[in-house]
């Protein structure tokens, strides 16, 4: 009977060590939300894919997955044309809860041609919004794994038509990455403002004696996607701090019209905070509120994720009819 | 003028303070005041809460127009209406010029309808706002699809004459294996 | 036309006043109850507060429904720490203030985002909803939830739950599991409308075993929306033969879209008093 229990607390435990949740929201350019999207999740060589969902009608998505590294891609179809969005964060190592924005851009072709002289040569071009970009830089790799370490080489920056060329590539399978980063640095972490774009065929086989003419479309990395903006009339603005009163990063404060906040979506969302925990909750028009901050939005807040609710109030509520400064929020990790 | 806006503020922070302050989403189902209309109403009501454990509550009108005003304006969220009640209403006896129609004028979307022949249908309408909420809703009212004759709901409300609605729509819930 | 407007007026903040005069008491620091508290409004126990209530002690709640929703208002709200630890002898009692004690005559006990929840040998009965346990750890024994509309409630809790009774109840158990875990066993959820009600995004990370689940309408019902198949082994249905007890379960076996209930193995007799082991840690 002891062996009983023994085994069904290791089977929580392996459970809890093993299934992570992750969210997303798939959205257009402008940030409309796609509802029916296509989720697939693939390996982190993108060859096999592991399992699909589809977003619900404010482009959420919701799965489950073990620990390990994947490939997050969108697919969408409407009126004919064909639109596919991937992660900037691919490949992913899941390892916690974690929230995955996809951007979805039109699907481009490629081409490829036979040439004589026996070299495999790719020329390109990187678009952000249809335009050409300028000054970006396409990277190949040899593996999905290494698009976030070192690749095998990598292009001049673009022309100001976006064009850029591989001369006399090695034949084989590559994973085309094109990035054009603010800081002028050619690698590093994407950060807000940076451009980043998958070649849609990827990975693709480069043969001996050919030339491909290929388009990378390209996303600007927005501050993970905040979903909601609203004109503001008024703002709430504060710090979130831990329980020793030290300020919280990476965590987001929103404001419900619902005083069960969850039934419905917040009406406003602040940007992530940074080092000083401090945000900005735009707010649309005089009324009560119910605040609070969280560390991932769309759905129900998860085991471990940071959240704190304004306790000046029994039920976290504001009236808000000026701007309200200098609130404080006291962040805890949920069922820790 | 500024008072009217106060006075539309007020009533739209209190109407939200009460059908928020309890204890969960609830679905407003409105109907006119007939027997019928009312046992359809039920029906409907039964099998959302049974199924979603969503609460649901119904509201009688006394003419379509206050019916359909009280749609648009978000305080009924799902009803029911018959083809002559909307040839009436949008001046057409195209099912989808009127099915467009309320979608433009009213935000009410047409789900599919629950009985068709010919050129006459019962259809459910649901606020667009609703269903955002309730992405799930339309399947689950299409499970009604067919079952909801006037034959049939007329022996309903007789029966429920004699034992009470709630039996009789449970009963007859229960018989299509749908609750 | 003016003279509708300022009646609408009047009305509107009538009402709006008459909303916000719902009592609210705080308990901010340690407190303890014992003999008869009345429950008039909302009582909260804030983030630091700690609410101790002593064997014996009976909690009405008033039954006033201002909003005009069918649920009586008055609710204890935890976010801080409550400990309710009755006796056999001397049970703690949350009730309705009124004679009948029917379902929604008061609203709930809400542990929402709380530090600490335990309750045992405690009678929940006439409320909306006996306790709703939301992102908390909570435990919860040797107690009845009786005529409410919704027994015992969770999403998103770590919860042990053992020994209690459900009866008399629209929903015995009803829960979103969402990112929850825990132990729910042997339990007696007899004479609901529903024993178990898995309305929405349940998985089985919390582990139903042990129980009786018998003279409920249906025993257990699956939500409209729930997509993934759940588990429910080794309890105890009321009866013996597989086609009996599936019945009582309402799944893809009543409506193809909905998933199925595994159920084997299932017990062939009830769980007895002197089978019932609680832990003593969790």
């Amino acid at each position: 009977m002891r062996y009983l229990f023994f085994l069904i607390f290791y089977a929580f435990l392996v459970q809890d060590l093993y299934s992570h949740e992750v969210k997303g929201r798939v959205v257009f350019k402008e940030n409309t939300p796609v509802f029916g999207a296509n989720v697939n999740i693939y390996n982190e060589n993108r060859d096999t894919k592991i399992l699909s969902t589809t977003t619900d009608p404010e482009g959420y998505f919701n799965i489950n997955l073990e620990e390990g590294v994947y490939f997050f891609e969108a697919t969408y179809v409407e009126k004919n044309r064909r639109f596919v969005g991937y992660s900037g964060k691919n490949p992913l190592l899941v390892s916690g809860s974690e929230y995955i924005g996809i951007r979805l851009l039109p699907l481009y072709k490629f081409k490829e041609q036979k040439v004589k002289n026996n070299k495999t040569k790719v020329i390109g071009q990187v678009l952000f919004e249809d335009k050409p970009l300028k000054d970006s830089i396409v990277y190949f790799y040899l593996s999905g794994r290494d698009i976030k370490g070192m690749p095998y080489v990598y292009s001049m920056p673009t022309n100001k038509k976006g064009f850029f060329e591989i001369n006399d590539i090695l034949p084989g399978k590559y994973f085309i990455v094109a990035r054009k980063k603010i800081s002028g640095s050619l690698f590093g972490p994407i950060e807000e403002g940076d451009f980043i774009g998958f070649f849609q065929h990827n990975p693709i086989n480069l043969e001996k004696g050919k030339v491909y003419s290929i388009v990378i479309p390209v996303f600007k990395k927005v501050q993970d996607d905040v979903p909601i903006q609203v004109s503001a009339k008024y703002k709430i603005t504060g710090y979130a701090i831990d329980e020793k009163g030290n300020p919280v990063s990476g965590v987001y404060a929103f404001a419900y019209k619902n005083k069960e906040m969850g039934h419905e979506r917040p009406i406003s969302i602040s940007k992530k905070t940074k080092k000083d925990g401090y945000f900005e909750l735009p707010i649309p028009e005089s009324g009560k509120y119910y605040i609070g901050v969280r560390q991932f939005y769309g759905g129900t807040p998860l085991q471990g994720e940071l959240y704190g609710l304004y306790e000046q109030t029994y039920d976290h509520h504001i009236y808000v009819d000026k701007n309200i400064e200098n609130i404080k929020i006291t962040v805890r990790k949920i069922l820790r | 003028m500024f008072r009217r806006i106060l006075v539309s503020l007020l009533l739209f922070f209190c109407f939200y303070g009460i059908s928020n302050a309890c204890v969960g989403k609830t679905i407003y189902i409105g109907h006119l005041d007939t027997k019928e209309e009312e046992m359809v109403s039920n029906i409907l009501s039964r099998l959302i809460t049974e199924r979603t454990g969503t609460s649901v509550k119904l509201k009688k009108y006394s003419n379509v127009s206050a019916l359909l005003n009280s749609a648009s304006s978000g305080e009924v969220d799902l009803f029911v209406f018959d083809s002559n009640k909307i040839n009436e209403l949008s001046k057409t006896t195209d099912f989808e010029k009127a099915k467009s129609d309320f979608n433009t004028k009213f935000n009410l979307v047409f789900l599919k309808p629950l009985l068709e022949s010919k050129s006459d249908y019962t259809v459910p309408i649901i606020r667009k706002d609703t269903l955002k909420k309730f992405p799930a809703l339309p399947r689950l009212i299409e499970k009604l699809n067919g079952l909801v004759q006037p034959s049939v709901i007329s022996d309903l409300v007789k029966d429920s004459e004699k034992r009470g609605t709630k039996d009789t729509v449970r009963d007859f819930l229960k018989s299509k294996n749908l609750i | 036309m003016k003279v509708l407007n300022i009646i609408f007026f009047i009305i509107t903040t009538v009402n709006c006043l008459y909303a916000k005069n719902l009592p609210v008491k705080e308990i901010f620091t340690e407190e303890v109850w014992r003999g008869e508290i009345l429950v008039e409004g909302v009582v909260a126990v804030r983030k630091e507060g700690k609410l101790t209530i002593e064997p014996g002690t009976v909690i009405l709640f008033k039954s006033i429904d201002i909003d005009d929703d069918g649920i009586g208002d008055s609710e204890l709200y935890v976010e801080g720490t409550i400990i309710a630890k009755g006796s056999k002898d001397a049970p703690i009692v949350f009730t309705s203030e009124s004679n009948d004690k029917i379902p929604s005559s008061w609203k709930y006990i809400m542990v929402n985002h709380a530090k600490y929840a335990y309750f045992e040998h405690v009678l929940f009965e006439g409320a909306f909803s006996g306790l709703q346990v939301h992102f908390t750890k909570a435990i919860v024994k040797n107690s009845i939830f009786r005529n409410n509309v919704d027994g015992f409630r969770f999403s998103t809790a770590n919860i042990y739950v053992c020994n209690n009774k459900m009866t008399k109840n629209r929903h015995g158990i009803r829960y979103e599991e969402r990112d929850s875990k825990g132990i729910i066993e042997f339990n007696s959820i007899q004479e609901n409308e529903i024993g178990i009600f898995p309305v929405t995004k349940c998985g089985d990370k919390v582990n139903f075993r042990y129980n009786n689940i018998e003279k409920n309408g249906y025993n257990i019902k699956v939500g409209d929306e729930q997509k993934e198949n759940l588990s429910f082994k080794n309890n105890y249905f009321g009866m013996i033969f597989e086609s009996e007890i599936r019945k009582k379960i309402y799944d893809k076996h009543f409506d193809k879209n909905l998933p199925i209930v595994n159920i084997k193995p299932y017990s062939k007799k009830p769980f007895l008093e002197s089978d019932v082991k609680c832990l003593e840690e969790f």
